[in-house]
């Protein structure tokens, strides 16, 4: 019986040009296969070999882990490290020196927890996704405790993390969400703890939601992307904050409407999300 | 318990096979229903005594997939939770082979058809890779590793810059 070794020697000195993706499997079969491995065990399988690596990375892997209902749902969440609950450190973290603040993740599909492997994530940076990719927008330097523009995008589909155009303000505690394949950002504080007045789109500068003074602010994408609710203090005549709003923002026209709540529902939200019935 | 009622129509009909190295194999036809190409064939009234030849498959995987078809076929519909659980007993323990003969089985039911088989195989080759380390992966199926020193390194690398703050740290006063 041939063992995997021999084949690839035969394979080798057959010289052929073409490397198949599991020596003796042809390569629609092999993709298959490659398709149906878990995501959390991509990142390896792409550092096997160039034919791997290429296979898990086109668009077509995509395609057939689709077509053989491989697809699994993440939700990625920016959080604190507990360093009580971590077990041994993982290789390549820096002893002692593991980040605080970082990204994990829950696949809802698996049900399995794991730390994305990233380096320090700016504090209380946030987060949002548009089709495979995550942005890591804003939070404070961990050094000086400073509120950063930076935006960072991990590619889900093939793992790299880039760094993206910063944002037009350095921000903290903003509203953020995505809507019609774009990042929205409203609010939050500057690095005097000044509440920022201004929107922007993650790959644009918007308009900023007119009369905006919030803090901390809540966004929700609303229409599967056709709308972005932002929530937040609304700035009175008299320069006074007391009364929250929400401010609509139509993608298409690119315009903001400001809705003031009746007085009974004018407290802060501290939290938002959209349904569609 | 034979399920009676399938479209296999004369389910007691023995179907003979013959593999790329001249052995003969029969199941019944309910069995080899589960061939795609076998079930055309048989539409197509080109079963006969001397048996259906298969060229690329040799007589190991055809003794296995015999076995996978005629269990598949007994117990094809309405099935009790009983005997799901032990069909899928039986598929686990069908799967635990080596990998020349997963591979021969993968290709073999790519190329005869058999879906189920087919899917078992290739999720079984999928679980194989499955939380392996790259070094594993390459031992397991044979694989060289062709990445140059200066790729390895970029891999490794790619992602160690991607959160360098960019301000640089000012004082705090």
């Amino acid at each position: 019986m041939r063992s995997p070794r021999s084949r690839a020697l035969e394979r080798d000195a057959a010289a052929v040009e073409h490397v198949e993706l599991i020596p003796g499997m042809p390569d629609d079969v092999a993709v298959d296969c490659l398709a149906r491995v878990p995501h959390g065990s991509h990142r390896a399988m792409r550092r096997v070999c160039r034919g791997w690596r290429s296979a898990a990375s086109a668009p077509a892997f995509a395609s057939a882990r689709a077509a053989a209902g491989a697809n699994e749902d993440l939700v990625y969440l920016l959080q604190f490290s507990n360093p009580a609950a971590e077990g041994p450190k993982e290789e390549g973290d820096a002893p002692g020196n593991s980040p605080p603040y970082g990204v994990a993740v829950y696949n809802v599909t698996t049900g399995e927890w794991r730390r994305e492997k990233a380096p320090p994530v700016p504090m209380f940076a946030q987060c949002a996704a548009v089709g495979t990719r995550l942005a890591v927008l804003g939070g404070w330097d961990p050094q000086t405790f400073e509120p950063v523009a930076d935006v960072h995008v991990l590619d889900v589909s093939n793992g790299v993390w880039r760094r993206a155009p910063p944002m037009r303000s350095a921000r903290s505690f903003f509203a953020c969400a995505e809507a019609g394949g774009k990042i929205y950002v409203a609010g939050g504080h500057d690095k005097h703890k000044n509440a920022l007045k201004t929107a922007e789109a993650y790959d644009a500068v918007g308009p900023s939601p007119p009369g905006l003074k919030a803090g901390t602010a809540r966004a929700v994408c609303v229409g599967g992307g056709e709308r972005v609710v932002v929530t937040g203090a609304i700035e009175d005549a008299d320069g006074g904050s007391g009364r929250h709003a929400l401010w609509v923002f139509d993608v298409k026209t690119k315009s903001w409407t400001v809705v003031r709540p009746p007085p009974e529902f004018a407290g802060f939200a501290f939290s938002v999300a959209s349904v569609r019935i | 318990m034979a399920a009676a009622t399938d479209d296999a129509g004369d389910s007691n009909e023995m179907i003979r096979v013959v593999s790329s190295d001249g052995e003969h194999f029969e199941m019944p036809e309910a069995a080899a229903n589960l061939s795609l190409v076998l079930r055309h064939m048989i539409e197509d009234d080109c079963a006969d005594a001397a048996g259906i030849p298969l060229a690329v498959v040799a007589a190991k995987p055809l003794a296995k997939i015999v076995d996978y078809c005629t269990k598949h076929a007994a117990k094809s519909s309405g099935l009790t939770i009983e005997e799901a659980e032990e069909l899928k007993r039986f598929d686990a323990e069908f799967i635990e082979v080596d990998t020349d003969m997963l591979y021969d089985l993968l290709v073999a039911a790519d190329f005869m058809g058999v879906e189920g088989l087919s899917k078992l195989a290739v999720q079984r080759t999928a679980d194989l890779i499955k939380g392996k380390t790259p070094e594993q992966n390459r031992e397991t199926f044979g694989i060289v590793n062709d990445f140059t020193p200066e790729e390895e390194e970029e891999i490794c690398k790619e992602n160690e810059w991607a959160f360098q703050i960019t301000k640089p740290p000012s004082r705090l006063c």
